[in-house]
């Protein structure tokens, strides 16, 4: 991937963001907790304060460069990026849902029923069409990594509301 | 004292456990840096959720070995396939490659692995010797000395490291504002946990580097039209010989370990650096019937030494000072740390035992490295013919796993996806990803340091400049940034400057 100027303002306005929320929190939270002033025993505001105001002066640099970088060349806007194609960033973009999905489910239905759908949904998205290939290679991933996992490490993956578990 | 510590650690190392993880490690190393896109980091990052289940010395063998063995696992595929699995295996592009070509690609890889485990082993040498020294020096350092180590752990990283400083600074500081997340160890107070009882001992590390490297590593993957090809490899099948062909160039073999060896020791040099470094040097002087660029085996001795050593080298500050020399040192440093020891002259002092036991099982890694590399070569060239279609949910799912396995909390899969999109949004936007881990690393240092030395201090932030170690520190955390302002203001007008001329070039 390569850098643009929106994504460069995307990542300043999220550094942004967390230096906001640093003081946000230190004017509330820590706040209430009698935990920002104070000597350096009591005041756990103090160090996060210092880094966030480092941040904050080193945004406004980082600020400043963008806006000479694109008043001098207008045109570098979209860069490398011009080369990924919108579908390659759709197959990246649903690989994260899928995994989100996954997420979302997985303590609900348990490890042994959510694994297998999900790499098959990986596989397809990568482009493989053959059905049978597909479901025999995720459900072997999927049962390969649970016994590993649960066999010789002792790991309890999650079984779910049904509590499915495979009695190795 | 160099001894008592090999010593202490011989009843540990020698362990079923300790010798078969360390094996298993340089097979899994070999593994992940041959796959380019992978490589040694995204090896121990992976495999940190099995390592941190285990006793300290085999946990920490294993995490060494796939350092050692992914260090050098990269130049397979550099050699067979003209992609390097790793950055490291960059400069073996040069000689291994044209090797290859010439029909000599077992050589080669004999060459590469002979090398690196040699490498290796000089760096290993260099690090049973100096990282005792070194620890015994740190010994007598206070608060002061250890908050002005940590900065300029971080300085060191950004400065040397490349890219733009400003950005590289700014994920270093998101680093250290990730550390503040959870309980406060002097006041007890809670920050910046939104009332989240998951939040009370703040991120897992682990879960916020899978986030941010391996996640967004597969999403970008998955950007690639190469998902269901099958890679075309021959096998290669390097004997025991290559061991005489690469002794045939010692000086340059010692000469680049030395280097490797040198810029390892420096946090933020690696071994990129070292193994350019070490070919531009044994290019230069070179015989005249070397041809160095068209298949000189010595050009793969040189790169593939220098980055070797490396690791040896920068295990030095990381073991003595507690101070990372690379994201993957710094990931080895937040292992320990997590295992319950910290990385210092008290561990030095305390446990001599684990400080053995990890000289121990990075000298064999090496060992085993040469054994494995040569024996087993044909394995790592039938991996790289894995298309990434089975890879990539592989990798999801034993990022997912591991993660979940640390404390199993799904919150800990939530925050290791919401930190794969900051990676994304990171590396998009080019900030480099392993400042924000060395910075999360070095932020609880640096920050409980800063308050014991506030808190011993008479005179305030003058206790930095009352003691002679720590006032050095400073000079030198001023040079850094004082070179920091310098190499941005240069970059910045050298981008105007050619901005200036493409206008006018356009205009003409």
């Amino acid at each position: 991937m390569a850098s643009s100027r929106t994504l460069n303002f995307f990542a300043l306005g999220f550094l942004l963001a967390v230096v906001v929320t640093v003081f946000w929190q230190i004017g509330t939270d820590l706040k209430e907790q009698g935990i920002a002033s104070g000597g350096p025993y009591d005041n756990a505001a103090a160090y996060p304060r210092i880094i966030a105001i480092f941040v904050a002066v080193l945004l406004a640099f980082q600020f400043g460069i963008e806006i000479l970088k694109g008043k001098a060349a207008p045109e570098a806007e979209g860069g490398q990026l011009a080369e990924i194609q919108p579908s390659d960033l759709g197959r990246a973009g649903m690989i994260l849902v899928v995994f989100a999905l996954y997420l979302m489910v997985l303590t609900t239905i348990g490890y042994h029923l959510t694994t297998a759908p999900l790499i098959f949904a990986i596989m397809w998205i990568c482009g493989m069409r053959n059905a049978l290939k597909m479901v025999l290679s995720s459900v072997a991933i999927a049962t390969g990594f649970a016994f590993v996992f649960e066999v010789f490490l002792n790991v309890v993956l999650p079984l779910g509301i049904w509590d499915i578990f495979i009695p190795w | 004292m160099i001894f008592e510590f090999l010593n202490a650690g011989l009843d540990v190392f020698l362990s079923p456990l300790a010798l078969g993880l360390t094996f298993a490690g340089i097979i899994v190393g070999l593994v992940v840096g041959a796959m380019p896109g992978l490589g040694p980091l995204m090896g121990i990052i992976l495999l940190l959720p099995v390592a941190i289940g285990l006793p300290p010395v085999p946990a920490m063998g294993f995490l060494i070995a796939i350092f050692v063995g992914g260090s050098c696992g990269g130049s397979i595929s550099a050699i067979l396939l003209r992609i390097p699995g790793t950055p490291l295996a960059a400069a073996t592009l040069y000689d291994g490659y044209p090797m290859a070509q010439k029909g000599r690609a077992s050589d080669a890889i004999g060459i590469a692995v002979a090398s690196s485990a040699i490498g290796g082993l000089i760096g290993g040498v260099v690090l049973v010797f100096c990282a005792p020294i070194l620890a015994s020096f740190a010994a007598n350092f206070a608060p002061p000395e250890y908050a002005m180590l940590a900065i300029m752990g971080l300085f060191a990283i950004v400065v040397i490291s490349g890219g733009s400083i400003i950005k590289g600074l700014l994920a270093g500081s998101f680093g250290l504002l990730l550390a503040t997340v959870g309980t406060d160890s002097f006041s007890t107070g809670l920050r910046f946990t939104f009332g989240s009882n998951n939040l009370l001992n703040g991120f897992h590390i682990v879960a916020v580097v899978v986030g941010l490297f391996a996640i967004s590593e597969m999403a970008t993957q998955m950007m690639k039209r190469d998902l269901l090809k099958i890679p075309d490899v021959k096998v290669a099948r390097p004997g025991l010989h290559t061991i005489a062909l690469t002794l045939k160039h010692y000086v340059n073999l010692i000469r680049s370990s030395a280097i490797g060896t040198f810029f390892g020791a420096i946090p933020g040099a690696g071994g990129v650096i070292s193994s350019f470094t070490s070919y531009a040097v044994a290019k230069a002087t070179a015989k005249p019937g070397e041809d160095y660029g068209e298949g000189a085996e010595g050009g793969v001795v040189a790169t593939e030494a220098a980055n070797n050593a490396t690791v040896g080298g920068t295990l030095v500050p990381t073991l003595s000072l507690g101070i990372p020399g690379d994201a993957s040192s710094a990931m080895l440093l937040g292992a320990l740390l997590i295992l319950g020891f910290i990385p210092g002259p008290a561990m030095f002092e305390n446990n001599p035992d684990v400080v053995g036991g990890i000289f121990m099982v990075y000298l064999a890694s090496n060992v085993f490295l040469l054994i494995a590399g040569i024996m087993a070569t044909p394995i790592f060239v039938y991996v790289l013919r894995i298309p990434k279609v089975y890879l990539i949910p592989s990798i999801l799912l034993l990022c997912s796993i591991g993660t979940f396995a640390l404390q199993a909390s799904v919150f800990d899969l939530q925050v290791m996806l919401v930190f794969g999109l900051i990676g994304i949004l990171f590396r998009a936007a080019d900030y480099p990803l392993a400042p924000v881990v060395i910075g999360m690393i070095l932020g609880p240092i640096l920050e409980a340091n800063l308050r014991r030395s506030l808190l011993i201090s008479r005179e305030g932030y003058w206790i930095f400049l009352d003691r002679p170690v720590s006032a050095t520190l400073v000079i030198i955390n001023a040079l850094l940034l004082a070179a920091m302002v310098y190499l941005t203001i240069k970059r910045v007008r050298g981008a105007k400057n050619s901005e200036l001329s493409k206008g006018m070039a356009s205009h003409d």
